[in-house]
């Protein structure tokens, strides 16, 4: 089997593979350098005093070899002929271990500020000291399993804000005042959701849709003049649709996250009780339990009515800005000597209905050769 | 950080070695796999209209049943789930208990079948199968299976064609649409069906899957691929996985007018139970189904859950009915180990005890 190297060469699978080793081994090597100190004695034989001033230890030799193999593979991916349900699922795996990578590495944490308290129960303070440390740690893990988290969705809105209203203000002074009342409670909002306060978020993002329908949606809504005023009039519906459904997604988006942060919070509560040591059968147990809690936290989200019709409502959004672009499109094609959907379907319709006919007719044929005296 | 630094970095060293001899191992498996063989028992494609061919298996003993039974998969993936390899197949199970046996393959639907209904595939294409198959035996009636949608569609079919029928096993079979206990039913009750089939024409099978892995994300998406890592280096166990991967995202599109009655009489109204769907203008009476029922639910399905298949049996009239139940999901009723003992030999005691 042939990969292509990226520079449009072929080359076999098999020396592709003996590379990896080679590469793998000269990631070990320097891996080693830094490792292992000037006395050229290993890690292994030193005593755990000692240990605590190498600049690894066995817990990020693990995240480092999973790197390691991890990009190795992933490199090979990139290369490899696409489709195919074995490649295919490769990737899907790869996909899937970004997240247990993430936790993995996430669980070096856990086991660091854990690790005083085995055998005995933290106080209020002391517990509330390592809720906060390792929440900070865990928004990497969110962030891999339902994407970035809405405070950075809500700092990238709130720069884009700032362009829209400057731009609009030059041209229209009307522009200013939806995007005052946003820049003066902004802040304030803004110091909460970056705190993780959820409800800050939605009060982030509707103040910005609100912002939004009434500057640019309103300007989308001026009459439209002339010789292309059809023409302007169906982009406006295309982008006024769009704009509709692209300002839903984040709210749609933070269930998610404020989801996966309310999981956290109950598995950390309840990881008091798994062995803070470095075995294999501690992560385990800690994966269970993490995976046990998030999919339960998530399941009572996606149970809930408000979560469905939230669903729906992006849902139609994205729905209402296909149509109006699948409309203008078609509109386009008229002038083209090719069908449009909107014709094509009236053929599929056409066919679908002849063939109803011809099959009832040919049974009502078939029924009067069998009997011919009724 | 119980046990002294230099055992724990050798259990550790051992850990990496072995990890990445499966790494490569797995990768030397899965690159080298473009396609893996499924549905391989022998069958005949006796018939074919539109997308939709009808195949029968070929017998693999003398004495065999003398009503045939035609199995109707959903339109929600393939039917080959049935027969997903030789040592995990329900149709190779039924073939060796000597049950005649055929299958419906409603194949994949495209942009200008968007206007096919739930009457063209039950008035239809199901009963021009049906008829085919009386005739090619000789038969009044035939015996009935349908599995997940199919199963609605047979248990819909046995209401509307009572005289046709001689036995009725509903697979998972969603019939009792309202329960609180499934997302997909929880959610479907929103959905603006409509919308989505008037803008889409056909509902794309990504969508539906989409759907699918939100139900369990963390164990569909990341767990199942977590768990397989551990024996990634085995090619059986690789191809066997890849298997049931190609038979998950192996998903046909739904055509739009059969979408939008099923979300809405359905899943919204929870006509079938109620008495009040109709097809091709008549009344569908489940009192109707007075013939023998088998009905077999996974009990941790999540689905189809068992709150809606088990209400089958307080709709329908027959008298001999009984239920079967697996302690397995979805899923796992046709390939687990647990079922696949037990299925097969069961559905074929049931089917040759009457078959007279």
């Amino acid at each position: 089997m042939n990969f292509n190297d990226g520079k449009g060469n072929l080359k076999d699978m098999m020396s592709m593979w003996m590379n990896i080793p080679g590469k793998l081994s000269e990631g070990w090597m320097k891996f080693y350098k830094v490792f292992t100190p000037s006395d050229f004695s290993l890690p292994f034989f030193r005593k755990e005093e000692e240990q605590k001033s190498l600049p690894f230890n066995n817990l990020n030799m693990y995240e480092e070899w999973m790197r390691m193999t991890g990009d190795s593979i992933q490199k090979v991916l990139q290369m490899a002929p696409s489709g195919g349900v074995g490649p295919e699922t490769y990737a899907k795996l790869f996909d899937g271990m970004k997240a247990y990578f993430s936790l993995y590495e996430f669980w070096g944490s856990w086991q660091k500020a854990m690790a005083p308290y085995s055998g005995k129960t933290p106080t209020p303070d002391e517990w509330k000291g390592v809720q906060e440390s390792l929440t900070a740690e865990y928004t990497k893990v969110l962030d891999t399993v339902v994407g970035r988290k809405p405070p950075e969705t809500m700092e990238e809105i709130m720069k884009m804000q700032g362009k829209v209203m400057g731009q609009g203000i030059e041209v229209f002074s009307w522009f200013k005042d939806p995007w005052t009342i946003v820049m003066r409670q902004g802040p304030q909002v803004m110091s909460k959701a970056v705190t993780g306060d959820i409800s800050a978020v939605r009060e982030g993002l509707s103040l910005w849709q609100t912002a939004i329908a009434d500057t640019i949606g309103k300007l989308l809504h001026i009459p439209s003049l002339g010789y292309s005023r059809e023409y302007e009039e169906r982009q406006k519906e295309v982008m006024e649709a769009y704009v509709k459904f692209s300002t839903s997604l984040p709210a749609f988006y933070s269930e998610f996250y404020q989801a996966g942060s309310k999981a956290f919070d109950k598995f950390l509560d309840k990881s008091k009780d798994i062995p803070t040591d470095n075995s294999p059968e501690s992560f385990k147990k800690f994966y269970a339990l993490w995976l046990k809690t998030n999919e339960d936290t998530f399941y009572d989200l996606f149970k809930r009515e408000e979560f469905s019709n939230m669903m729906n409502e992006v849902m139609k959004r994205g729905l209402d800005f296909k149509r109006k672009l699948d409309y203008s499109t078609s509109k386009y094609l008229e002038s083209l000597s090719i069908p449009n959907r909107e014709e094509m379907n009236d053929v599929y319709k056409a066919i679908y209905d002849l063939k109803h006919e011809v099959r009832q007719l040919s049974k009502e044929v078939q029924e009067i050769r069998e009997n011919p005296g009724k | 950080m119980t046990l002294p630094y230099d055992k724990e970095m050798a259990t550790t060293m051992r850990e990496f070695e072995k990890l990445n001899e499966k790494f490569f191992k797995g990768l030397e498996n899965m690159m080298g796999i473009q396609d893996v063989a499924v549905a391989t028992t022998p069958k005949e494609e006796i018939f074919s209209r539109d997308r939709m061919k009808l195949y029968h298996y070929l017998p693999i003993r003398e004495d065999r049943t003398r009503t045939p039974l035609m199995i109707t998969y959903a339109l929600v993936n393939r039917q080959y789930m049935m027969d997903l390899q030789s040592d995990r197949s329900l149709i190779q199970k039924l073939l060796e208990e000597g049950v005649e046996t055929y299958i419906i393959d409603w194949g994949y639907a495209r942009p200008m079948d968007r206007y096919t209904t739930i009457e063209d595939y039950i008035d239809g294409y199901m009963d021009t199968c049906v008829d085919l198959i009386r005739k090619r035996h000789g038969v009044d009636k035939i015996s009935l299976m349908g599995v997940c949608q199919g199963g609605t569609f047979s248990t819909i079919y046995t209401a509307l064609y009572p005289e046709k029928v001689k036995n009725l096993v509903a697979m998972v079979a969603p019939v009792d649409f309202h329960t609180e206990d499934g997302l997909l039913n929880i959610w479907a009750r929103t959905m603006d069906a409509d919308k989505m089939v008037d803008t889409l024409g056909n509902i794309p099978g990504d969508f539906m899957n989409l759907g699918f892995l939100m139900l369990k994300p963390f164990q569909l998406v990341l767990d199942k691929y977590v768990g397989f890592m551990d024996s990634m280096d085995k090619k059986p166990i690789v191809e066997n996985f890849l298997r049931m991967e190609k038979w998950i995202f192996d998903s046909p599109d739904q055509t739009g007018e059969a979408f939008r009655k099923f979300i809405k009489d359905l899943y919204q109204d929870n006509k079938l139970v109620k008495g009040e769907m109709e097809i091709g203008g008549r009344k569908v009476n489940l009192r109707a189904i007075s013939v023998p029922v088998m009905n077999i639910y996974a009990e941790q399905d999540h689905l189809v859950p068992p709150a809606c298949s088990i209400p089958l049996m307080d709709h329908i009239s027959s008298k001999d009915k009984q239920m079967l139940s697996f302690p397995v999901g979805h899923i796992g009723m046709y390939v687990s180990s647990k079922s696949q003992r037990k299925l097969g030999p069961s559905i074929a005691q049931f089917l040759k005890e009457r078959d007279q």
